[in-house]
């Protein structure tokens, strides 16, 4: 079975740890289940912030036709960072760059 | 406390110095640029100081084990010492007026409780064009692009909440 995060299995995974259990512990979702489940949130979430993203573009796009999408699109995404966080990337992609120049 | 990302202890331990003593600076160029959220690469802090004879700055960066290395032959006005290296030091800003009317239209980014100057998107701009050297036009369409997203979104500046600041309205 293919699942829709691109993992091959040998069949359903199983819901709960001590499913089918009779001894009347409480059933825990099981570790594989729960990662399943995580992957698949993390990537609908990745996709929705994609679609986000883009629609932002075409709204700043819409407003300012000669701006570069590539420009927009990475201010945008730059403006979702603290301003620091922003200072330090920029610190580390010019020294690396000037590095390699060299 | 940990030092803010891109300072080390010794650069932060700077910048408290000079905003404790009321040193009259903001960060100017890319890394300014760069902090308002534009899509640019920098080496290293730029700072125009109001007046960069003034006592209290040397007595700021005595107190850091640093020093304004005026400029000579080939040097550009520096800092050198502990933690001054990150910083560049900028005697004239083409293209805009003085300090003291640059600094009303700054922007402010907190640095734990202090607030670090930085010079608007607009004014970065404006600088660029002015210079107008072959490194400066090449980041004059990315400037431009920026400052078009952020006046389109009109995102005011993400500044990170310190303890204080969260602490506040609580009952």
């Amino acid at each position: 079975m293919l699942t829709s995060i691109g993992r091959t299995l040998s069949g359903p995974l199983p819901l709960f740890e001590n499913a089918g259990d009779k001894s009347g512990k409480i059933a825990y979702p099981s570790t594989a289940c729960m990662k399943q489940r995580a992957q698949i949130s993390s990537d609908a979430k990745a996709k929705r912030w994609a679609l986000r993203l883009s629609a932002r573009v075409g709204k700043v796009l819409a407003a300012h036709p000669h701006a570069d999408p590539d420009n927009v699109r990475h201010t945008l995404i730059l403006l979702e960072q603290p301003p620091l966080e922003r200072l330090q990337r920029s610190l580390i992609r010019g020294r690396a760059a000037a590095i390699f120049r060299k | 406390m940990a030092a803010p990302l891109p300072f080390s202890e010794s650069e932060l331990r700077l910048l408290r110095v000079l905003l404790k003593r009321k040193v009259r600076f903001m960060v100017v160029g890319l890394s300014a640029a760069t902090l308002q959220g534009a899509p640019v690469v920098t080496q290293d802090v730029d700072l125009w100081f109001e007046h960069l004879g003034e006592p209290k700055i040397s007595r700021a960066l005595q107190e850091v084990g640093a020093a304004y290395v005026p400029p000579s032959n080939f040097n550009p006005p520096m800092l050198a010492g502990a933690g001054a290296e990150l910083f560049d030091v900028v005697l004239r800003m083409d293209g805009l007026g003085a300090f003291a009317d640059e600094i009303k239209n700054c922007v402010e980014i907190s640095l734990g409780r202090q607030k670090l100057k930085v010079l608007s998107l607009d004014r970065i701009l404006a600088s660029k064009i002015a210079a107008n050297r072959a490194k400066d036009i090449l980041t004059i369409p990315v400037l431009r692009d920026a400052l078009a997203t952020l006046m389109a979104v009109k995102t005011p500046i993400r500044k990170r909440k310190t303890k204080r600041a969260s602490g506040r309205g609580k009952s």
